[in-house]
């Protein structure tokens, strides 16, 4: 970790961005701070975080060959979800930190597994982790279900996961911290700017029929209401086999001038684009999107006829800011993980393995399962150009939202620009960002 | 008219020919035996292997094992008893079933449902989530039994993918009120309480094993009756079955019945073995996979179940354990398939120890030649 | 309740989507006796390829989409060849089964080779659009009506007519004796197994286009297209295409209904088994084996 001028720079350089123009038009309704968040650059350090070309942790040079420290993961892989590119990434990254002298001389051993989802294969996945395996931390887990399977036993074994969150059980207990903020707020982020785009009447938001998306749906009514709105969920079996039909029922049911949100992984949500494109129906409504369609790939086919129309919240910077870590990030995928696509998968997986190696350095005396876990569970202030607001692990309230504050990406001919800065997410009576963000304040977590 | 004729699944029958190898002895334990009023020796032999091996599992295996393949092991265990159904139903009725696996996800929404409604005892639920899957198994058969086998066959398929919309609607019951039991606030992965004497996974891989070795018993027993008396007249002719007086649609029911029985016990067990149960568990190509182990494993003998269900989920922890990409699995099961339909009837369960003793004879044959041919320059001087 | 008719219009593109396929597999089981299940299989692999061969740019346009045509003509021709005359004397269960294992195979090939991505192709008569209603309908919907309506009515002026069709359905009926009777029965199943898996490429091309170049979907795509084929009793194939119309129009048409619209893919099964159950009340021995 070195400090740098330029590093500096470059974070005052972003901060200034964030602070700037708020293009919000306040729509009514209490409490939500739709503002970026008022922070001068001096509230945030002088970049410690951000690291120098070709370096990872303490960046040596030198190969590490002591006795290796354990850690795991685990991704769904099934055709059609693939969330290995995150675990990857984060193996990537670890890579890059052993040929840089490791953990004070120790190389990191990264366990990834795959899962098809099926709970009895995760639990002995994560019991072939803990138990046979013996690693010291989890990092990097991407998993539809290993929140809602495991979280009991991590939480018995005395396990902190640094991990990317998908459904709503990965943010609702203290054993689980995400890089990012999960399809519910990430939903209700996209609704947002498409109220701020000037959706009115009603609000419409269609997330795929698995468990538990009724909830993630809620934020979005909630919000809704809460701005004299209509609000209108919707669950469709993916992938989705009559898009025109679905297109024109989203229109039908927003009626001229309202707000859809989409609520789909890239390749789900493309046909469906297409498709609104073939119907004619763009400039019906206001396009929202949560995250997963922020993807180069998905921004090559789209046709300009979707040019800053389709709002999507992003929950990390845009790919090519330019910024240190961004750059850093590119390296490390191509040099160590050069199939795993340049997308926000890329982002998370070298997020999570940043963290990680950063607490792992960090702790004094024995590497042992718990001076690890105890070290992920300390992080704080982790500045990351790629982040809106630095990271931190526990929030204290039980639930951990550590990424709460987005910003908004939309095509432009084939690729994903950013149109709108960093905003807070909504907090609303029914999700606990209020506490959140008051133990964020209390306890400085994230102030730098 | 040809195809009434040959109610015989899987016995290639050359043309014209009515006679398939049905009627062997060894396709039909111990019906020659219960002629006999008392045991014999083969059986008592049979029998004590029977509960050697048993107690082995039971008391030695948890031993051998550590907590990740225990778990696997379990699930083998759980999923035999779906393939001893379906087995059953395609070597000794003739029927051929393609939603199995969905009925095994009504058997774990059925155990949970009256769980979180009820108190009752654990094995009191997993015997009712039996009996209502034997139900809805025997109205989704009712439509085709006057039909041909293929329209059965075809009815279960679409079952299977109706079963999986509506349970994509339903979900499984997680606490929450209402008929369907599901509430947003609980969790995405549903689980069943074990019972008290089984709470940790040894004791609840034990009392797994005893359910299934009651389901194999229950199969034995249905075999040596009069069911399987029956199901052996439906196999040879359906004409001559019904000119014995053999109710046939009452004996396809209760093949048809007893199959979602076992599925639906399955299930109830599997809602409660480690990590609990996710509709996305179910996807309908799970029950062609279903079929295809079943075909392999042999549906002549019931112990064909248990190799079906090794395949079915010891061999891809296998593979990911060897770093072999699951999905060739899936090819080697289609291949499997052909090869059974076209030339092993029998499976590998009956496959196996013929190409041994094959491979026996070979060894033995090779033996005598290598020491033929020693001997003659030990005599010469 | 939304407005019917944009659906009503989009049902019909839907309903085409499924009437080709019924038709399909109708076609091969009334030629060779086996239904075959890897129908929606062989098209998502044949569509695959395409992908594929548009990816790498090594052909031009027309050279990927006649692969597709091609290849499900030669894959369904070769395993009609190889596993035709094994299972010929065999009961139509264990010809239908046989075909799961074709169907595993391709599947399980498709997840390997192309599983981790996900792909999408546009056909050019994608972006012809008609607007009725509301709605628009592309070309490619267009097309695929009309491929189940040509399918369907060549494909009976072919049985009924010509010699090879008249060869074919007696073959339907009894091989042995058509044979004993000088028909060359191999060549008239090999023409039966490829023609029927060209229309199975072609339907997959469009398919790939209409619901998606997704390998689980378009493989279970036979679903709901047995249901069609059901309804026309594995012998009718006009009412196998009007069948196929009718899921499609109910199907969307329960779109515009939103507290039921959740349980519209119900609408095959649900109209196959009024169908059957129907069948099975009125007469029970016609149904007993394959109808000519």
């Amino acid at each position: 970790m070195r400090r740098s001028f330029l590093g500096f720079v470059a974070v005052s350089v972003l901060l200034i961005a964030a602070c700037g123009d708020d293009d919000d038009t306040t729509g009514g309704g209490g409490g939500q701070a739709e503002e970026a968040p008022e922070a001068a650059p001096s509230d945030f350090g002088p970049g410690s975080n951000i690291q120098a070309h070709g370096e990872c942790g303490e960046g040596t040079g030198e190969a590490a060959t002591g006795d290796p420290i354990k850690i795991g993961g685990i991704a769904t892989n099934v055709p059609g979800i693939d969330f290995t590119w995150i675990t990857e990434m984060t193996g990537a990254y670890f890579e890059c930190v052993n040929d840089n002298g490791g953990i004070h001389g120790q190389p990191i051993e990264y366990i990834a597994e795959e899962e098809q989802i099926d709970p009895q294969q995760i639990a002995s996945l994560a019991t072939k982790l803990v138990e046979e395996d013996q690693v010291l931390g989890i990092v990097g887990n991407t998993s539809i279900i290993d929140c809602s399977v495991n979280a009991d036993y991590y939480g018995q074994q005395g396990y902190y996961l640094i991990i990317a969150g998908v459904d709503q059980a990965c943010f609702t207990t203290p054993n689980f911290s995400a890089v990012n903020m999960g399809p519910y707020y990430s939903s209700l982020g996209g609704a947002q700017a498409a109220l701020r785009a000037g959706a009115e009447g009603t609000m419409v938001v269609v997330s795929p029929n698995q468990p538990g998306f009724d909830v993630i749906n809620s934020g979005v009514t909630e919000f809704a209401e809460e701005n004299d709105m209509e609000g209108v969920s919707i669950l469709e079996d993916v992938p989705i086999n009559d898009p025109a039909g679905l297109a024109q029922r989203l229109v039908a049911e927003a009626g001229n001038g309202g707000g859809v949100v989409l609520d789909f992984t890239g390749p789900t949500v493309l046909p469906l684009l297409q498709a609104i494109e073939q119907q004619g129906l763009i400039d019906q409504v206001i396009w929202a999107s949560s995250t997963p369609p922020n993807d180069p790939s998905v921004a090559e086919e789209l046709s300009s006829a979707w040019n800053g129309k389709f709002l999507i919240n992003a929950e990390f910077n845009v790919l090519d800011s330019g910024q240190p870590d961004q750059e850093h990030m590119n390296e490390i995928r191509e040099q160590y993980a050069s199939d795993v696509p340049s997308s926000s998968f890329a982002q998370m997986g070298y997020l999570a393995g940043r963290v990680a190696t950063d607490a792992l350095l960090g702790i004094e005396g024995d590497i042992t399962q718990e001076s690890v876990n105890e070290a992920f569970r300390g992080i704080t202030n982790f500045v990351s150009d790629i982040w809106c607001a630095p990271w931190y692990y526990e929030s204290g309230t039980g639930e951990n939202v550590s990424n709460n504050i987005d910003l908004t990406v939309a095509p432009e001919d084939g690729n994903m620009v950013q149109v709108e800065d960093c905003f807070e997410i909504a907090d609303l009576p029914n999700n606990p960002l209020d506490e959140i963000r008051a133990a964020e304040d209390e306890n400085s977590l994230n102030t730098g | 008219m040809k195809a009434s004729d040959r109610p015989e699944v899987l016995s290639p029958t050359t043309s014209g020919s009515t006679a398939p190898p049905s009627l062997q002895q060894r396709s039909d334990p111990g019906a020659g035996a219960l002629r006999d009023l008392h045991l014999s020796r083969g059986l008592l032999v049979r029998l004590v292997l029977g509960a050697g091996t048993l107690l082995l599992v039971v008391f030695g295996l948890p031993g051998l094992l550590d907590s990740f393949w225990l778990k696997i092991v379990t699930s083998v265990v759980i999923y035999s008893i779906v393939t001893l159904g379906l087995g059953l139903l395609i070597g000794r009725a003739g029927m051929v079933s393609l939603c199995q696996f969905l009925f095994m996800a009504i058997g774990a929404w059925v155990a949970l449902r009256i769980d979180y409604a009820t108190s009752l005892p654990f094995p009191v639920l997993v015997l009712i989530a039996g009996l209502i899957t034997a139900a809805i198994g025997a109205l989704v058969g009712l439509p085709a039994l006057r039909l041909s086998g293929l329209y059965l066959a075809l009815i279960t398929l679409m079952a299977a993918g109706a079963i999986t919309v509506l349970l994509r609607i339903a979900q499984f019951p997680n606490g929450g009120g209402g008929f369907f039991g599901n509430s947003s606030a609980g969790g995405a992965t549903s689980r069943l309480p074990r019972p008290a004497i089984a709470a940790g996974d040894t004791a609840y891989f034990r009392y797994c094993v005893v359910v299934a070795a009651l389901m194999f018993l229950l199969a034995v027993w249905h075999l040596r009756g009069k069911p399987g008396r029956a199901w052996a007249a439906l196999r040879q002719s359906q004409v001559t079955a019904v000119a014995a007086g053999v109710n046939t649609i009452l004996y396809r029911l209760w093949a048809f019945a007893l199959a979602s029985f076992m599925a639906g016990v399955a299930g109830a067990l599997l809602a409660a073995a480690s990590g609990g149960v996710n509709i996305n568990q179910f996807p309908v190509q799970n029950s062609i996979l279903l079929l295809a182990v079943v075909l392999m494993g042999g549906v002549y003998s019931i112990w064909g179940a248990v190799v079906a269900a090794l395949l079915l989920r010891l061999l891809p922890a296998l593979l990911d354990d060897w770093g072999v990409s699951t999905e060739l699995l899936t090819i080697l099961f289609g291949i499997g398939v052909l090869q059974v339909l076209l030339t092993a009837p029998g499976g590998l369960v009956d496959q196996v120890p013929k190409d041994l003793a094959n491979l026996g004879r070979a060894v033995a044959g090779l033996a005598r030649s290598v020491t033929g041919r020693a001997k003659p320059p030990e005599a010469s001087p | 309740m939304l407005d019917l008719k944009p659906f009503i219009v989009l049902g019909f593109g839907l309903g085409g989507v499924f009437a080709m396929s019924g038709v399909g597999l109708v076609v091969l089981y009334r030629a060779t006796g086996v239904l075959n299940l890897a129908y929606g299989a062989i098209g998502a692999t044949g569509a695959l390829i395409t992908w594929s061969i548009l990816d790498a740019g090594w052909a031009p346009e027309w050279v990927a989409y006649l692969a597709c045509i091609v290849f499900g003509g030669l894959v369904t021709l070769l395993y009609g060849v190889v596993f035709g005359p094994p299972f010929a004397a065999r009961d139509p269960l264990v010809k239908a089964t046989a075909t799961l294992g074709l169907l595993l195979i391709l599947l399980g090939t498709m997840q390997w080779v192309w599983g981790r991505d996900a792909h999408g192709i546009t056909l050019p008569t994608s972006r012809w659009n008609y607007e009725i209603a509301g709605a628009r309908i592309s070309g490619t919907q267009i097309i695929g009506v009309a491929f189940a309506v040509v399918v369907t009515s060549g494909t009976a002026v072919l049985l009924r007519v010509t010699k090879i069709g008249t060869a074919m359905r007696a073959l339907a009926n009894d091989r042995e004796i058509t044979a004993t009777l000088g028909v060359p029965v191999r060549r008239v199943e090999a023409a039966a197994w490829l023609g029927s898996g060209l229309v199975c490429g072609g339907a997959g091309l469009l398919l790939s286009n209409l619901v998606g170049l997704d390998i689980v979907g378009l493989t279970f795509l036979v679903i709901p297209a047995l249901a069609a084929a059901l309804i026309g009793q594995l012998r009718s194939l006009w009412v196998t295409l009007a069948a196929g119309f009718l899921i499609g129009i109910v199907q969307s048409g329960l779109t515009a209904f939103s507290d039921i619209a959740e349980y519209r893919t119900l609408t095959p099964f649900v109209l196959a088994i009024i169908a059957l159950l129907w069948f099975a009340l009125r007469s029970e021995q016609s149904l007993l084996g394959r109808g000519s």
